[in-house]
């Protein structure tokens, strides 16, 4: 009730909000306390979102599972820490992180006469249709039957970089609607642009840098724990944040032209309404069900579709209307004298931004368009590489230009030896790294290239250090792209222990598998020249595979990526016991004698069956049990005969006539066998992480004046 | 002038070899019976794993087992380049993509679709 109700509370004031600000950019009249009212409105709606975002931590934590969200993203034993992230763990919750982001902003923007009452109108009325978005979906909803326990969050997810993963990026996507409310605000009263072009550029530069960061981390942990042996995947959910990600570098880079020439206000306008529209674009293609065959990562259908389609036509129909309305009071002229000036490359780069976003787009939304066209397709992931391969070294010769040039008329003659040297060394580095694709060279040359020319540049003064960091940044990760794929080698065999691959001059041995004292992990034990690594998989209580993570080890020339895929035979088999009757293991044979049930305290049920193990000499009496819950249970082996098998308890037939066992092997035995692994070199991988962490802290560093 | 000509056949250039990436590389998404006759391009098809089939095995390097239609209950025999994806097992449905050579669907990319215990269906 008290979510609901915080909900409602911040609709109505982020409503009241944008009444309030939208008399005083229109009325002359009382500005002062319409203005007053308005900043009211906007701690008000404030106040409300962190009462309701608060009180979902409060039933998380609390375990409150009368709460449907509750139930489905949490459990009693869930570790705090990822407690914290249930928060945001689903589509529900997530809206409403980026909903508080949102409020949280507007107090800093509302006071001091920071934003002009236009900008707040405008970011008043995102806010309401944040709201309304989050009332649509509201994560307050109540359970339709009582629960005992949640589902829990899925073990995939309980990593540290995916805890933090959803909020960094949309703090990115919430900033977002600071320099786009800037920009509309500033049509919307016709304002001279040196009032608004900084804190915009400024706030964009905060979105821009965190919204890298978490595409960054989703990568990374992509890497790190999914095992597929890559970070990027060209999967929607992660082209739906590259975009914006894309669109937001244009508005920066744009933004610097109109600075100096007032023409290029229109571009700027443009590209600030495009990326805020592809967010929310973004969040409708991934949130409303459409992809549901086409990614792996599965959403399923949802009500919210409409309602996220009705507010991406606000924002871009709403952004455009105005644009054309206004377009006539823009300055015009030109936006550059020459072609070797900055002017020129910042547009003709961010030209280039704008076709990779176009070509993401066009990809990711094929599922979209062509449903409403009656014939489903997709497009192959060939299809982003082969296109975006050609940009990318047109992009990193446009930076590299662009970097040692400044505005208007040049002084200074081009040098050409110093590039071109820079682009042998790519050349040959990548070549001698084992990289044979002629694009890839290519792309390896110029990376290289851009990476000294930005440093030539910094050092001439003629690049900032923020600017600086993030160039070289990209320019360090297109080249460790490069080596770590272009150059990988791979092999696929099956390993049992004490057997050895050799790969790239590196001889990796399998150990066997390895259990956790608690049994929640096992571990399949991996030494790379000597050093020991191993590949973790979290297991259920029940003994079965939850989630698995491959091992890395990590060296001087990169990363070798070991992934273990089960095994096909685990020596496991499942028995079905009539009662008193009996049934033949390979070593022993069982016999279902009785079953017990008792209540437990907490709702769940533990069932306990008597089984009477025989080797045809002794018998052995043994008590397997299941804790069974509404929707299932979960079971323990119990070892027989001095742990040579272990059996596990996982059904009872409802007239208690039957019992199924699962027999196991000894641990022992379980360790021995033999397990089929991939085998990948990822070469200078960590240039990749480096470069992107720098682009990142590149984007904070630029925001000082 | 002669520099803008240049940008513009350039970028003309790149917006066609684009497009025609882009007509080269559109995987439509069929049933089982249309999977069956493209031989020439890449598509999509999605099925349950036949339960009355030989068992899901390993066949060199290929990862063998027979998809069959949800409605027609036909089959479709897959070879997947790789080894069993995780959660195959546990699938719902699988999206297969590639396209025929002889006898059977040659798949270089599985989505596995689960009834996921966390993200529960309304």
């Amino acid at each position: 009730m008290i979510g609901t109700i915080s909900l409602a509370t911040s609709l109505f004031f982020a409503l009241l909000a944008a009444m309030a600000y939208g008399y005083v950019m229109k009325v002359k009249a009382d500005r002062d306390r319409a203005r007053c009212w308005g900043r009211r409105s906007l701690f008000g709606a404030c106040l409300s979102a962190v009462v309701a975002s608060a009180y979902l931590w409060a039933m998380i934590l609390g375990d409150h599972f009368e709460i449907a969200y509750v139930a489905n993203y949490s459990s009693r034993e869930l570790p705090l820490m990822y407690k914290i992230s249930a928060f945001w763990a689903g589509q529900q919750g997530s809206l409403l992180l980026w909903m508080l982001v949102h409020a949280l902003a507007s107090l800093y923007l509302c006071g001091r006469e920071r934003m002009t009452a236009a900008g707040l109108t405008v970011y008043a009325v995102l806010e309401s249709l944040l709201v309304i978005l989050v009332l649509a979906k509201s994560p307050f909803v109540a359970s339709a039957t009582a629960v005992q326990d949640g589902v829990g969050l899925n073990p995939m997810l309980q990593d540290p970089w995916m805890a933090v993963h959803p909020p960094i990026i949309f703090i990115g996507y919430a900033l977002l609607a600071v320099p786009f409310a800037y920009a509309l605000g500033a049509l919307l009263k016709e304002e001279a642009k040196e009032n608004w072009l900084d804190p915009a550029r400024r706030w964009a530069l905060i979105a821009w840098g965190f919204l890298g960061a978490g595409v960054f981390i989703g990568g990374y942990w992509a890497y790190k724990v999914l095992g597929w042996g890559g970070y990027w995947g060209w999967d929607p959910v992660e082209n739906s944040s590259l975009v914006p990600w894309l669109l937001a570098g244009v508005f920066v880079h744009v933004l610097h032209v109109a600075k100096r020439r007032p023409a290029a206000l229109l571009v700027l306008h443009l590209s600030v309404i495009f990326t805020f529209a592809l967010v929310i674009y973004g969040t409708f293609l991934t949130r409303s069900g459409i992809l549901g065959d086409f990614s792996v990562h599965s959403f399923s259908g949802t009500s919210i579709g409409m309602t996220l389609a009705v507010a991406n036509a606000v924002v871009l129909i709403g952004g455009l209307v105005l644009l054309a309305l206004k377009a006539g009071s823009l300055p015009q002229g030109k936006v550059y004298e020459e072609y070797a000036s900055r002017e020129f490359c910042l547009l003709l780069g961010a030209l280039l931004l704008v076709f990779i976003a176009a070509i993401v787009f066009i990809g990711m939304s094929m599922p979209l368009f062509t449903q409403l066209l009656g014939k489903p397709a997709a497009v192959d992931t060939d299809f982003y590489v082969r296109t975006t391969l050609p940009l990318a070294i047109a992009m990193c010769l446009v930076m590299a230009a662009g970097s040692c040039l400044c505005y208007g008329k040049q002084a200074e003659p081009f040098h050409r030896a110093v590039p071109a040297a820079l682009a042998v060394i790519g050349f040959a580095l990548a070549f001698l790294a084992g990289v044979r694709s002629p694009g890839l060279l290519v792309l390896a040359a110029v990376s290289i290239l851009l990476l000294g020319e930005t440093l030539v540049s910094w050092r001439r003064n003629l690049l900032r250090f923020g600017a600086m960091a993030a160039h070289s940044g990209i320019a360090l990760a297109l080249f460790a792209m490069v080596l770590s794929g272009g150059a990988s080698q791979s092999l696929s065999q099956e390993f049992k222990p004490g057997d050895s691959a050799q790969i790239a001059g590196h001889t990796v041995t399998y150990e066997g598998q390895a259990f956790a004292d608690d049994s929640t992990m096992k571990f399949y034990c991996y030494r790379v020249d000597g050093s020991e690594v191993r590949a973790m998989t979290k297991l259920h209580r029940n003994g079965e595979d939850a989630a698995r993570e491959p091992a890395i080890a990590h060296m001087l020339t990169g990363d070798i990526y070991i992934a273990p895929t089960p095994p096909k035979d685990t020596g496991r088999m499942e028995l079905i016991l009539k009662r008193g009757r009996m049934g033949m293991g390979d070593l022993f044979a069982y016999r279902y004698d009785d079953v017990t049930m008792e209540d437990q305290p907490d709702g769940t049920m533990l069932v306990t069956a008597a089984i009477a193990v025989t080797d045809g000499e002794t018998v052995e009496h043994a008590q397997p049990a299941i804790i069974a819950t509404r929707d299932g249970g979960t079971s323990t082996p119990v070892p027989v005969f001095g742990g040579q098998k272990r059996i596990r308890l996982t059904g009872i037939s409802a007239n208690d006539s039957q019992a199924r066992l699962e027999i196991l092997p000894s641990a022992e035995e379980e360790a021995q066998i033999a397990v089929t692994a991939s085998v990948s070199t990822k070469p200078f991988i960590y240039l990749l992480w480096i470069g992107a962490v720098a682009a990142s802290l590149g984007c904070f560093a630029a925001m000082r004046r | 002038m002669k520099r803008k000509i240049l940008l513009i056949v350039l970028l003309l250039a790149f917006i066609g070899y684009a497009g025609w990436s882009f007509a080269d590389s559109v995987t439509p998404y069929v049933g089982i019976k249309e999977a069956k006759a493209a031989t020439s391009s890449s598509v999509q098809v999605k099925g349950l794993l036949a339960k009355d089939a030989p068992a899901p095995h390993m066949e060199g390097k290929d990862f063998v087992f027979t998809l069959q239609d949800e409605e027609t209950g036909e089959t479709l025999l897959v070879h997947y380049h790789g080894t069993k994806p995780d959660q195959f097992d546990e699938a719902h449905h699988i999206v297969a993509i590639g396209k025929m050579q002889g006898e059977a669907f040659s798949s270089d990319k599985l989505l596995i679709k689960c009834p996921s215990k966390y993200e529960q269906k309304k």
